[in-house]
């Protein structure tokens, strides 16, 4: 899913060699992983603000586009949060601080729950995911903002990445702003005959969201569907995908991905010896 | 010999489930370099045929093929449809499908890079089909800024870059304005008559299609009923009845004449010929001077009471669009009123605003429909009074069952149980859905499923009704139907406004025309006066209809300016000619 289309232009984020970014994305990917402390990813939102600027990433349009993304993310990080109660989560910060409950929300004994409580190391772990993830959601915007589809295609045919993958990828790229747009036509065409959510009740919520998700379903069903077909008809899948401009290293690709390694090693070392990002 | 492009003996193909065939035992050759137009109305089975010939069935559609099939000497059967790709370009109506990049060039090269070919030609491949789809300076644009003809002519650039020799178009030009299907006509002829394709396409557009291409399928029931010249179908009034096909305009009004006895030469397939035989008919005659009373004559004092009042109207899109530039208009009860202009002229913006669906972005905005502040009036309200009806169905329906989907308007505004009962059984039989009462909406036919669409929205009783393109995607039949339907409605009383790019069906049922151009209405009054006013229409792509244009050219002959409809040109010619 693609929340920024591809934009052509001339910065020094374009210019790189699809592998270098792909590479930017795995090294992000792995602190996302790496780190559940929120002190450490400053780096690293200094490092993706920097090339987000470099690529001249229209940040207001992208913080339209995610917002929705934001704020299911905080709300699912801080739900996780409320289980982040016990000793055992922490290794460095001190476990009398960070087992320290601000509120509690199910006391000891609650039935398929457990204890719930919000704690300051538990804040700790939410904080961070939450930015952990906007990272995750930013790093990927900035890599289909600066490279085309076919780019993307290429890349993940070179790194033999099966087609029907690809295709699913492909799919899911183009189906976004597709979808959003076909939405947008449901919500006003079920508004003209007096639709509206007003439904506070989980199952009458369902139901009111019918007449969106049944011509959503089944528009997505015919678009996919007819994707596929155009997709084949345009000879996807006889066998290896080709080039239409060879992938080449140039300096600032050497020097941005010799940069990406030294960060990748010197902060995987600091992880390793002085458990530099973990809770 | 003349090699043969396609070959289909004795087909029949019914898809997986359904209960009789879509094409019935069908034999036609193609030779290669014709150029084949495949005619008929909604399930005639066109779009079957033409995925038969792409290969889309049986590798993409499944069911049971029975018959031979040589496309490119190949049999379809034997060869992936990737493979196929090579031989036989494919492309369907909905041109935003066969988008796959952000870049046009880019697009393009998705078919070459599939085929895994050496750079430079990925490269030559390209040139060519931006050279041949006329897109050559719109290689970096991003396909979806691009016009409706230009994501069509990309869509066929897309398929043309893998150098196909057969070019199979399901009704490319049916979601295109004129400009757009004036574009691709153009591109499909080129391709055919320079580039040497063999070119077979399904559309609606018979005035073009009768002109230029030699050669006509058509299909009834899955059935070819008719293979030959146009020329000789337009003698066949038979299986013109029997596909729901109509003439061009001009041969309709030859045939009417020759049934007055009045024409005796062959029928004209086009304006240039329609209009010489009439002045070698009319050279001895005397001018006529009685005046022949058009359809929208004595409609102006009729709708004094305002129910649509439109003044100072902005809008701009998100993305910058300046879609509507200061709109102000009037428009009374019980008026008929078609909105036209281009693609992008801010018909549907205009209309989405009148519905409340749409809020102005300047704030002195002032929209005022049935008494009420649609700007500021919850959509409860508005919708009491204006519905909506959008040009795709399928997004509006959802129900089980097609009661259901017509009761859930009246339901959303607490009408009562027993009213509702009683308004959804008018509507049925009014639209000739009671049949059907019990059904999914969705298995239903495009055509019925519009009027499901139109239903639901009736059942609400609206004071004032807007539809979105009625007659896009479907054929004459079903066109006229509607067109009838919302005529009657109107002559109950109720406000219609309909947005087309259809301009026989605006000079046949509308009272006024409101012309659209960048945001701005660039003319406005009833058709007789808008379509014979070539100033203000030369700023937009808005081409009156055939006969009006014929009457513009029998103008020295004293034909009056005010002439809308084949039948009007009829009762004057008859005088004249008597």
């Amino acid at each position: 899913m693609v929340l920024i289309e591809y934009e052509e232009k001339d910065t020094i984020m374009h210019r790189l060699d699809p592998r270098s970014k792909l590479l930017f994305l795995l090294v992000i990917g792995w602190f996302i992983i790496l780190y559940l402390e929120p002190r450490p990813l400053i780096i690293l939102w200094i490092l993706v603000c920097v090339l987000g600027w470099l690529s001249q990433l229209p940040w207001r349009k992208l913080l339209k586009n995610v917002s929705w993304i934001f704020v299911l993310l905080t709300i699912v990080y801080f739900i996780l949060s409320l289980w982040v109660t016990t000793p055992e989560f922490f290794k460095t910060i001190p476990k009398e601080f960070a087992t320290k409950t601000i509120l509690v929300i199910a006391p000891e004994g609650t039935p398929l729950l457990g204890y719930l409580a919000v704690t300051y190391g538990g804040l700790l772990y939410f904080i961070a995911g939450a930015a952990k993830s906007m990272l995750a959601v930013v790093a990927f915007c900035i890599f289909t903002y600066t490279t085309s589809q076919i780019d993307i295609i290429q890349l993940l045919a070179k790194i033999r990445i099966p087609s029907t993958i690809i295709f699913v990828i492909m799919a899911a790229i183009r189906y976004y702003p597709l979808m959003l747009e076909r939405l947008r036509i449901v919500m006003l065409a079920q508004r003209s005959k007096g639709w509206e959510i007003k439904a506070r009740n989980p199952a009458r919520l369902v139901k009111s969201l019918l007449p969106l998700t049944m011509p959503m379903f089944s528009e997505a069903i015919s678009i996919a569907d007819r994707f596929a077909l155009a997709a084949q008809c345009r000879g996807y899948g006889v066998g290896k995908i080709g080039f239409l401009r060879k992938f080449h290293f140039t300096i600032s690709d050497y020097i941005f991905c010799a940069l990406l390694i030294t960060l990748l090693v010197l902060l995987t070392l600091m992880w390793l010896w002085y458990g530099f990002g973990a809770l | 010999m003349e090699k043969k492009a396609v070959i289909i003996d004795h087909l029949t193909f019914t898809y997986a489930g359904a209960s009789k065939p879509s094409l019935r035992d069908v034999s036609f050759e193609i030779k290669e370099g014709e150029f084949v137009a495949i005619l008929g109305k909604t399930g005639a089975g066109k779009s079957s045929l033409l995925r038969v010939i792409s290969g889309a069935i049986p590798h993409f559609y499944k069911g049971e093929l029975k018959g031979e099939v040589r496309i490119d000497g190949l049999e379809p059967r034997s060869v992936s449809l990737s493979e196929l790709a090579k031989h036989v370009g494919y492309v369907c109506e909905d041109p935003e499908i066969h988008i796959v990049s952000f870049t046009v060039e880019e697009d393009i090269a998705f078919g070459p890079i599939n085929l895994n070919l050496p750079e430079h030609e990925v490269r030559r491949r390209i040139d060519f089909a931006l050279e041949a789809t006329k897109l050559k300076g719109l290689e970096r644009r991003n396909p979806y800024h691009l016009s409706g003809g230009e994501k069509q002519s990309l869509a066929i650039a897309g398929v043309l870059a893998l150098l196909p020799k057969i070019m199979a178009l399901d009704e490319p030009t049916a979601m295109l304005d004129p400009l757009g299907k004036k574009r691709i006509y153009s591109i499909v002829k080129e391709l055919n008559e320079k580039y040497r394709k063999t070119i077979i396409m399904a559309g609606q557009e018979v005035e073009i299609i009768f002109e230029f291409i030699p050669r006509v399928l058509v299909l009834a029931e899955g059935e070819v009923i008719y293979d030959g010249s146009p020329r000789e179908l337009v003698e066949e009034r038979q299986i013109l009845k029997r596909a729901g096909l109509r003439c061009p305009p001009v041969t309709e009004l030859a045939w009417r004449l020759r049934e007055a006895g009045k024409w005796d030469e062959p029928l004209p397939l086009t304006l240039r010929e329609a209009h010489q035989q009439i002045l070698n008919k009319m050279a001895h005659k005397a001018k006529l001077t009685k005046t022949v009373i058009s359809k929208s004559a004595g409609l102006t004092n009729k709708h004094r009471q305002i129910a649509i009042k439109v003044r100072n109207l902005y809008h701009i899109y998100p993305d910058g669009t300046r879609a509507l530039n200061g709109v102000n208009i009037d428009i009374g009860r019980g008026e008929f009123v078609a909105i036209i202009g281009e693609n992008g002229s801010g018909k549907t913006t205009l209309a989405m605003h009148i519905a409340g669906l749409l809020k102005p972005t300047n704030p002195d905005a002032e929209i005022n429909v049935c008494g009420i502040d649609v700007t500021r009036a919850p959509m409860r309200e508005i919708v009491k009074r204006v519905s909506y009806v959008f040009q795709n169905p399928d997004i509006q329906l959802f129900s089980r069952s097609v009661y259901e989907e017509l009761s859930y308007g009246p339901r959303n505004l607490g009408i009562p149980e027993q009213e509702i009962d009683e308004r959804v059984r008018n509507v049925l039989k009014m639209l000739e859905l009671e049949q059907y009462t019990n059904m999914w909406p969705r298995e239903l036919d495009r055509g019925k499923r519009l009027r499901v669409a139109l239903g639901s929205l009736l059942t609400i009783n609206p004071e004032i009704l807007i539809v979105d393109e009625p007659t896009t995607g479907q054929d004459w039949e079903e066109s006229r139907y509607l067109m009838n339907v919302l005529s009657n409605l109107n002559k109950k009383g109720l406000t219609v406004l309909f947005i087309t790019h259809d301009m026989d069906l605006v000079a046949e049922f509308a009272h006024r025309a409101i012309v659209l151009h960048q945001g701005r209405i660039i003319a406005d009054g009833p058709p007789s006066k808008v379509f014979y006013d070539p100033e203000a229409l030369k700023k937009t792509d808005v081409e009156p209809p055939q006969i009006i244009r014929l009457t513009m050219e029998l103008q020295r002959q004293g034909v009056p300016q005010y002439i809308l409809t084949v039948q009007e040109l009829y009762n004057y010619l008859v005088e004249v000619l008597s």
